[in-house]
């Protein structure tokens, strides 16, 4: 069975994270990618993280189903051939700043009159206008200015501190690579192609909005107040490690109470009701961890289950795919990329019943790919010849 | 001109935020969504966080654009309407425990008897089967078990620490309204209706991957190593404030030296390609605290962005409406709910040139459109009134 964008045609002019990690969400659905990058460098992410072979850890998760050309769009000819490609594609995703493809002569006005059904998906940090639209983004600008930094902050007054993943490169993403699907749909039903602007500063805040801002949605008076996320939210250490719990209902949190061998706490009429635990969230916490750092990590997670309270223990970073949960689910793959060698990544996450997705081939070498493709377009062996020896393909 | 997704009629059973997250945003882009709550309390989101007039802030901004109506799952009756509303749906979203569908009769093998085409999704926290399976899964047990919660871990002193918002929960719900729309184009393509499932621990490793485990990715031995990314991601203090600079291209380098006034940096060898910068980070974020301490925030800005660096100000969140980009983009919409009163929330993200999204209707009070729906399908007023006499609607 094919993936459900299988015989879509995407062109990937795009770098770093947030346009590559959308489309190869597409690719992994099985849409046909060519990622366009240009000569010597390619996406600056082939240079950034562990490294093995010539190929980055973080390139190779985001650029897998993905073929590569390496082509240089300064050139004439090598417009040319990226306005062939566009002639047989769907969607051509970019994330310059605003301006730069116009600029170069391969804007949507040029690349619409080409293929009027082609769906133009521009990823910006700010969007394409307003006061910050040229300053350069990467995710830790967006963190400061949508208040992710700010929600990080302890509570009560704590410094701010960022999410220490690329969240708002990654959140974008996510955005994008529905909204394309979206439009390919609309396509699919009558629509033309069209433009599709998404920014950065956007995808963060929708993202950030519902739980981050809830104390900052409702304007005005007459509001019934509720503490932040971050008052409830902690992890607490055992003997050896650390875990976390989250009690809500009254059968969580009594529950919670026969775990940590304190029944009585479950009856305390200054705990009984959500509402009354939601305002001693502070002194509930220290409590419970008092309590929960007298048991070994194994001993308290056994209690808890026991007693079907929420709660998880803390993985590190080299214990997630050891998870007895993630190797069940086989959520996490090994694969043996001909470069770099074996590597770990997670399997699409999405599991369709009929149209699968799956890593189908390796993320490329830097235009792997470029003599291929220029023959599938008709270019001879000739002119690919003296397309390398003029620069304008690598 | 109509949204992408117009003709598109959505059931979602789902509560919280996964669910009704990734259908708000299917919603914003014209599906017609009927939201079926159970009677008395309806999603369990109607009760936590700030409210007014009894809609709470998260209620409000992931349910806007849907309908409501309350079945009591209970009873038959209520069953057969579900049936029938499914006869004409396109897309069933549930996020119940394992299981909890087929014991109710409301599985994916009952529901394409009524609906061949169906769509069918279901979002859980750690997929069908396996040990935590049944477990209560909540968003910080997900963020301990995939990595986030040591990723997060303090620079200092090594302790976890959660993400402050619920990034697992919203990463599902990005993830699972792609998916949605990619079953939808691959039916209008000739794949039929299909099950789809996602866990949030699958969609939570996809989305920390890519930098998060960029240390954790290749496997064996050959390996260039990499600067842990939270050594990337630290705030940096100013004189009354914070902001965020990042760096990554020697060009952005020596941007940063100028803003901060240390054109010299720019030349010192520990610093000149990025390979050096990756390899003394931390040394680096030091001189970059060094030259920042002295200035204020608005200096540091004023700097940075004469010399077109990547930085942005740490803006605190009760001022994130008053930042001059986000309100030159209109990235927020202040509505007025009939219930909740004034309030604000982001706009759909991403801006589509032909089928734009937009908020249609405020989110509805429980049961709201109980009538409304029901008429619709054809029953009259004397059928609906017995139905809402016997507990099957309300």
């Amino acid at each position: 069975m094919a993936g459900a964008l299988e015989g879509v045609h995407i062109i990937d002019l795009s770098n770093v994270v947030s346009g590559p990690m959308a489309v190869q969400m597409l690719a992994d659905q099985g849409a046909d990618v060519i990622k366009v990058e240009q000569p010597k460098t390619g996406d600056i992410s082939r240079m950034s993280g562990q490294e093995r072979g010539g190929i980055t850890a973080m390139f190779a998760v985001l650029n897998r189903n993905k073929r590569s050309i390496a082509l240089n769009l300064s050139e004439a000819e090598g417009r040319e051939i990226l306005f062939d490609l566009v002639r047989d594609a769907d969607v051509i995703v970019q994330n310059y700043r605003p301006g730069t493809m116009d600029r170069m002569g391969i804007g949507y006005a040029v690349l619409c009159k080409i293929n009027p059904d082609l769906i133009f998906a521009s990823i910006s940090g700010f969007g394409d206008d307003g006061p910050y639209a040229n300053r350069r983004v990467y995710d830790p600008v967006i963190q400061g200015v949508t208040g992710f930094a700010a929600c990080q902050a302890a509570p009560h007054g704590g410094e701010p501190e960022l999410i220490r993943n690329i969240v708002c490169d990654k959140a974008t993403a996510l955005t994008a690579a529905q909204a394309i699907t979206a439009a390919l749909f609309a396509r699919e039903r009558g629509a033309s192609g069209q433009y599709i602007e998404i920014a950065m500063v956007d995808s963060g805040l929708a993202f950030l909005w519902p739980d981050g801002m809830w104390n900052h949605t409702l304007t005005g008076e007459g509001i019934r107040p509720m503490p932040a996320l971050s008052e409830a939210y902690r992890i607490t250490r055992t003997t050896d490690g650390y875990v976390t719990y989250f009690c809500v209902s009254d059968s969580e949190w009594q529950g919670m109470c026969r775990a940590i061998e304190k029944p009585e706490l479950g009856t305390d009429p200054r705990f009984v009701t959500i509402l009354d635990r939601i305002g001693r969230l502070a002194e509930i916490g220290e409590i419970l961890d008092e309590a929960v750092s007298q048991w070994s990590t194994n001993d308290i997670c056994a209690r808890l289950d026991a007693e079907e309270v929420p709660y998880a223990r803390v993985n590190a970073l080299d214990e997630v795919h050891n998870d007895p949960q993630i190797r069940h689910r086989g959520s996490i793959t090994e694969v043996v990329h001909s470069k770099a060698g074996t590597m770990r990544m997670p399997k699409p996450p999405a599991r369709f019943g009929e149209t699968p997705s799956e890593i189908r081939f390796e993320a490329p070498t830097l235009g792997q790919h470029t003599d291929e493709i220029l023959l599938e377009l008709g270019r001879s062996s000739d002119q690919i010849g003296n397309y390398h020896a003029t620069g304008v393909v690598d | 001109m109509a949204g992408a997704l117009n003709g598109i009629r959505i059931l979602d059973l789902s509560n919280v935020v996964s669910g009704p997250m990734a259908v708000q945003i299917l919603a914003d882009q014209g599906a017609d969504v009927i939201k079926i709550e159970q009677p008395k309390s309806g999603d369990v989101s109607r009760s936590f966080g700030e409210s007014r007039g009894g809609m709470t802030s998260i209620f409000a901004v992931l349910n806007r654009n849907k309908r409501s109506i309350v079945l009591d799952f209970k009873n038959e009756k209520a069953k057969n309407i579900f049936y029938q509303l499914v006869a004409d749906a396109d897309v069933v979203v549930q996020n119940f425990r394992p299981g909890a569908m087929d014991r109710m009769g409301l599985g994916y093998e009952v529901l394409k008897q009524h609906q061949p085409d169906i769509i069918f999704v279901s979002i859980s926290g750690y997929g069908d089967d396996g040990p935590y399976a049944e477990r209560r899964a909540y968003d910080a047990m997900v963020q301990s078990a995939t990595g986030y919660a040591d990723l997060q871990a303090k620079a200092n002193n090594g302790v976890p620490d959660l993400v402050k918002n619920i990034v697992c929960d919203k990463v599902s719900a990005l993830t699972a309204s792609q998916a949605i729309t990619a079953a939808l184009l691959a039916r209008e393509r000739g794949a039929g209706g299909q099950e789809v499932k996602l866990s949030m621990m699958d969609a939570s490793l996809s989305f920390l991957w890519p930098d998060g485990m960029w240390n954790n990715t290749l496997l064996g031995e050959g390996i260039r190593k990499m600067t842990p990314i939270l050594s990337f991601l630290q705030p940096t203090k100013t004189a009354d404030g914070y902001v965020t600079c990042a760096a990554l291209s020697d060009e952005e380098w020596r941007a940063v030296c100028e803003g901060i006034g240390q054109p010299k940096l720019a030349t010192n060898p520990k610093y000149l390609t990025l390979s050096d910068r990756l390899d003394n980070w931390c040394s680096m974020m030091g001189e970059l605290a060094d030259a920042c301490g002295e200035l204020t925030t608005a200096e540091m800005c004023a700097r940075m962005e004469a010399a077109d660096a990547p930085f942005a100000k740490v803006t605190a969140i009760e001022d994130l409406h008053e930042d001059p980009q986000i309100q030159q983009q209109n990235s927020l919409v202040e509505i007025d709910h009939p219930s909740g009163g004034p309030m604000r929330m982001p706009r759909p993200v991403a801006q589509f040139e032909k089928t734009p999204s937009a908020i249609r209707r405020p989110s509805p009070m429980l049961g709201e459109h109980t009538n409304n729906v029901l008429s619709e399908m054809g029953l009259s007023d004397t059928q609906i009134a017995e139905l809402r006499d016997t507990g099957v609607i309300e």
